[in-house]
C-alpha cells in the first residue's frame, strides 16, 4: 500500500485531524499529541496495515517546537510509514507507545535524555546514554555546554583556543 | 649490558647496583591494563596480537586494575567515564604508569568539540608518556612502551622513598 492509500483508509476508520505533510523529504503524516497514540494503535491493529515493527523514534528541535518522528515498518505487506508529531518546547508531552512496540523503551528513553520530551505512560523515563545528574537536554538549539561536571573542569586549554575560529 | 652479548672466556661476575637490577625487573615486567575506550582500542589489542607482540617486552595484559602497573587510555574519555577512570588509577598498586593513547584521550581529539567529551584525560590522572594518532599504529604504541621502559630504567626508585 502507498502512503496516500494509508492516510484515507486511517482517516476514514479514525476520527482525528490528520494531514498529509509533501515536503522535499519524505511524505509524512501529521497529528497532534492527543491523537497519537490512537493513530499508531490503529496503524498496528489493522490488518490491512499491520505495522508490526517500529524501526525509529526520534526528535528534532525546530524553532521553538520539537517534531516528533515515527518510523514504522510492516513486515507483512513491505509498506513504511513515518508519522509526524509536534510537542512545544518547554513542558512537551507525548503518549508513550511502548504498549505497543516494546522496542519504543529505550528510543523513548534516548528522545527525552537529548531533548526533554516527557513520555507519558513510560514504565521508566530516566537518561539513557548521560548520567543522571546531567543538567539540560544536548540535542536542544539552545543547550549550553557545561564548563565543568562533578568538579572536573573542561573548559578548553589555551591551545585549543588558539587552534578555534574567532 | 654489552657484556650479555659476548661470551665469557670463564664464568664471570656481573656488577651492578640493586636500583638498576630492580629497574631491569620492573621495566621487563610490564602488565598493562585491557582499558580500549573506543577505536584506539582495536588498535591496543592488535599491538598484543600476534603481529606487534607486546608481550616480547614483557608486557602482559591484565584484567583486572589490582595486578597492572601500566594503564594505557586507548580511546575518548567522556564526562560520564571520567570518574571511572580515576577510580581505575587509584586501584592501581605504586609504582604505576600513564600511557595516553591517541588525540582523544590527548586533548579530546575529534569529538573535542563536543558536550560530553573530556578535554584530555591528563585532567583526570597524571600522564607519563603522550602518544599522537588517530588511532596510533601498533608501531607507535610499543615505541610507546620503550618510552615508559626507559623512563623506569632512569629512574632510582629505591632512593625515591623518604
Amino acid at each position: 500500500m502507498d502512503i496516500k492509500t494509508i492516510f484515507e483508509s486511517l482517516s476514514t476508520a479514525l476520527d482525528l485531524e490528520i494531514s498529509l505533510i509533501e515536503d522535499s523529504y519524505e511524505i509524512k503524516i501529521k497529528v497532534a499529541p492527543e491523537g497519537l497514540h490512537q493513530l499508531l494503535a490503529r496503524c498496528k491493529q489493522d490488518p490491512e496495515l499491520a505495522f508490526d515493527a517500529l524501526t525509529n523514534q526520534t526528535g528534532i528541535h525546530v524553532d521553538e517546537s520539537i517534531q516528533l518522528y515515527y518510523v514504522l515498518y510492516s513486515y507483512s505487506h513491505h509498506h513504511e510509514l513515518m508519522v509526524n508529531c509536534e510537542v512545544p518546547l518547554e513542558g512537551g508531552e507525548a503518549p508513550s507507545v511502548v504498549d505497543l512496540w516494546p522496542g519504543a523503551d529505550w528510543l523513548e528513553r534516548e528522545t527525552y535524555d537529548l531533548l526533554g520530551v516527557q513520555f507519558t505512560g513510560h514504565p521508566d523515563l530516566k537518561r539513557i546514554m548521560l548520567p543522571e545528574d546531567w543538567e539540560g537536554h544536548p540535542l536542544r538549539k539552545d543547550y549550553v555546554f557545561p564548563e565543568s561536571y562533578q568538579g572536573i573542569d573542561n573548559r578548553p586549554s589555551e591551545i585549543t583556543k588558539s587552534f578555534q575560529q574567532k | 649490558m654489552n657484556n650479555l652479548l659476548n661470551t665469557f672466556d670463564s664464568d664471570g661476575i656481573v656488577l651492578t647496583t640493586v636500583d638498576t637490577a630492580l629497574n631491569w625487573t620492573r621495566a621487563n615486567s610490564l602488565f598493562y591494563m585491557l582499558f580500549g575506550l573506543a577505536c584506539c582500542g582495536i588498535e591496543m589489542m592488535q599491538t598484543g596480537g600476534p603481529r606487534g607482540d607486546l608481550d616480547r617486552f614483557g608486557a602482559v595484559p591484565r584484567a583486572s586494575p589490582r595486578q597492572s602497573d601500566l594503564m594505557i587510555v586507548a580511546g575518548t574519555v567522556t564526562l560520564k567515564m571520567a570518574s571511572r577512570v580515576k577510580t581505575l588509577y587509584d586501584q592501581m598498586p605504586e609504582p604505576k604508569y600513564v600511557i595516553s593513547m591517541g588525540s582523544c584521550s590527548n586533548t579530546g581529539g575529534l569529538f573535542q568539540p563536543g558536550y560530553s567529551v573530556l578535554q584530555g584525560v591528563d585532567r583526570m590522572i597524571p600522564v607519563d608518556v603522550y602518544l599522537p594518532g588517530c588511532p596510533p599504529r601498533p608501531e607507535a604504541l610499543t615505541a610507546a612502551l620503550i618510552a615508559i621502559q626507559k623512563k623506569i630504567m632512569a629512574e632510582r626508585y629505591l632512593r625515591k622513598q623518604k
